[in-house]
């Protein structure tokens, strides 16, 4: 097998759902090394194709030949991740994206992320980890591929709110 | 220093006791195996963080609470109900309201708005009894201070809710009379009404329930019995502060006077016409001319049995569907996604609706030019 040209990209469930959406997943997969969190494949069953229709996503024989790697995070990595924030401010992400976190900053922080969630951004800013987030739009141009793309899967969406998480972190305002 | 938070086996065990479900109904509603549900809750074996979170949702509890964020059970608040459904049903109830309260208070907090209650608080200092005119002063007061108006049924609702900051649900439930309300130092007050109730029924509950709100700490500060179920007396001087509240004695005179036109009131149309008027059932006029005109009981029964036939073919008031949601919350959860506050995800679980649908709002969101939106520092 080639070596793959980006290492580990945690992604959320609104990643692999746009993704599927665009016709894109198959050329993310063989490009990247990609993981996902147990939680997010449990959010990512469905997608809706232009024409309004769903279709299933069917992760199944991806992870059986080892192209993406699924992770669950234990819990005390999910306690001590927790640990570092304010309270209720873990309670604006979703389980998906609190398990790639705590995955990305509790085990491996040799991975990146991708998210559409500014939540996401403003927390890997507030724990400075902001180099190791990838907005969608940043991963498609890796691969060679440009897509219109909504807003929130912007390289300036994900810089916007990575440095509103960074002055956060400064001021205190989201960790302990 | 405070207390080390409990372990995940303790609070799965209290979460499924406090719905009083059963390890295999758990099962069956989540889909994790009986056996593993024993194994988490011995602490043998660890769930992973989705069995947890369907657990979170299945015993209305935050994921943070079931990681051990906030205290294991210090200050779950009470919920009052008036009539409440049998045990099962009154804690799966109980444990909803409380959870879309709590949403209701993180929303609130993440989009920086002011979300203390401004209810006016009775006064309880000296007093050891709350008489009947106690409720109705308290009717007028509150009538008053918060500018209601001559007919307030229709409004009291957006009213509390917009601008008292109280958080008013409706959820479907059985039996159909029941309302509850609750009041919380971290969610402030919120009341719970029966969605499968009519409007004008619904506008005496709410009523109903902000005496109780209003009179918290009097009726409930070191009571002795059960919290969840107010006494006959606090339930009638209840009654007696919304009749006062919804159908102001001065204005409800008038309205009769209107119609009878000095003759005792005794038509079905005519009482159905000041229900209408205030908002209200027929059942509630009737209670209120027996205690402005000294209708007598017999009379009032025999209104309400007339009021029953004559109903069932020409009552013809326009009935509705609430959402069970308040507009405040949606608006403020959806606020709260455009400044980045909350995840798609999240969002789409606080509103109730897929995440297919979620990112498909916050694609309009943008598409109507709301781009990305960073709230002003605190």
């Amino acid at each position: 097998m080639a070596t793959k040209s980006i290492r580990l990209l945690l992604l959320d469930a609104n990643v692999v759902l746009e993704l599927h959406r665009l016709g894109l997943w198959s050329g993310v997969v063989e490009r990247c090394e990609v993981l996902l969190a147990r939680t997010v494949l449990d959010e990512s069953k469905y997608f809706e194709k232009d024409d309004g229709n769903q279709e299933r996503i069917e992760l199944g024989r991806e992870i059986e030949t080892g192209r993406i790697k699924i992770v669950d995070v234990p819990l005390a990595a999910l306690n001590s991740f927790q640990q570092r924030f304010r309270a209720t401010f873990l309670e604006r992400l979703d389980p998906g994206e609190l398990e790639s976190l705590a995955h990305l900053v509790e085990i491996d922080r040799g991975c990146s992320i991708s998210s559409a969630d500014a939540i996401v951004w403003r927390t890997l800013g507030a724990l400075r980890l902001g180099d190791q987030g990838a907005s969608l739009e940043e991963i498609l141009g890796r691969i060679g591929q440009t897509r219109k793309l909504a807003e929130h899967f912007t390289k300036r969406s994900r810089e916007l709110w990575t440095k509103k998480g960074f002055d956060e972190g400064l001021r205190g305002e989201a960790t302990r | 220093m405070p207390p080390t938070p409990a372990p995940i086996y303790q609070r799965l065990r209290t979460a499924r006791a406090r719905l009083h479900l059963t390890q295999a109904t758990v099962a069956e509603k989540t889909g994790i195996g009986a056996s593993s549900l024993s194994e988490f809750e011995n602490g043998a074996r660890e769930p992973s963080l989705g069995q947890i979170q369907a657990l979170a949702t299945l015993y209305q509890r935050s994921l943070t609470w079931m990681l051990g964020e906030e205290a294991e059970t210090d200050g779950e608040p009470i919920v009052l109900w008036r009539q409440r459904p049998p045990a099962e049903q009154a804690a799966e109830i109980s444990a909803r309201f409380l959870r879309l309260s709590e949403q209701y208070r993180n929303l609130e907090l993440w989009c920086g708005v002011h979300c203390e209650c401004d209810l006016p608080e009775w006064d309880a200092s000296g007093a050891q009894q709350f008489h009947s005119y106690d409720a109705a002063a308290l009717a007028k007061r509150v009538r008053d201070e918060l500018a209601l108006g001559d007919r307030p049924g229709e409004g009291l609702l957006r009213t509390l809710d917009e601008a008292c900051g109280v958080k008013v649900f409706h959820l479907a439930f059985e039996p159909s009379g029941t309302a509850a309300c609750t009041r919380s130092e971290s969610f402030g007050a919120s009341i719970l009404l029966n969605k499968n109730n009519v409007p004008w029924r619904r506008s005496f509950d709410i009523a109903h329930e902000l005496f109780h709100l209003l009179t918290w700490k009097h009726f409930r500060s070191g009571s002795i019995g059960d919290d969840s179920l107010a006494s006959e007396r606090e339930e009638s001087l209840a009654n007696t502060f919304a009749s006062n509240l919804l159908m102001p004695e001065e204005v409800f005179r008038l309205a009769v006077q209107r119609r009878a036109g000095g003759a005792p009131m005794g038509d079905v149309e005519q009482f159905y016409g000041v229900a209408r008027e205030f908002g209200v059932s027929v059942d509630a006029v009737l209670v209120r001319l027996k205690q402005l005109f000294g209708m007598k009981d017999e009379a009032v029964e025999s209104a309400k049995l007339q009021w029953r036939m004559w109903a069932r073919i020409h009552e013809d008031r326009t009935r509705d569907d609430p959402d069970e949601l308040p507009e405040r919350y949606q608006a403020l959860a959806l606020t709260a996604l455009r400044r980045g506050e909350l995840s798609i995800g999240r969002y789409a679980e606080y509103v109730g609706v897929s995440r297919q649908k979620g990112l498909e709002i916050a694609r309009a969101q943008e598409a109507h030019g709301d781009e990305v939106d960073p709230p002003a520092p605190a």
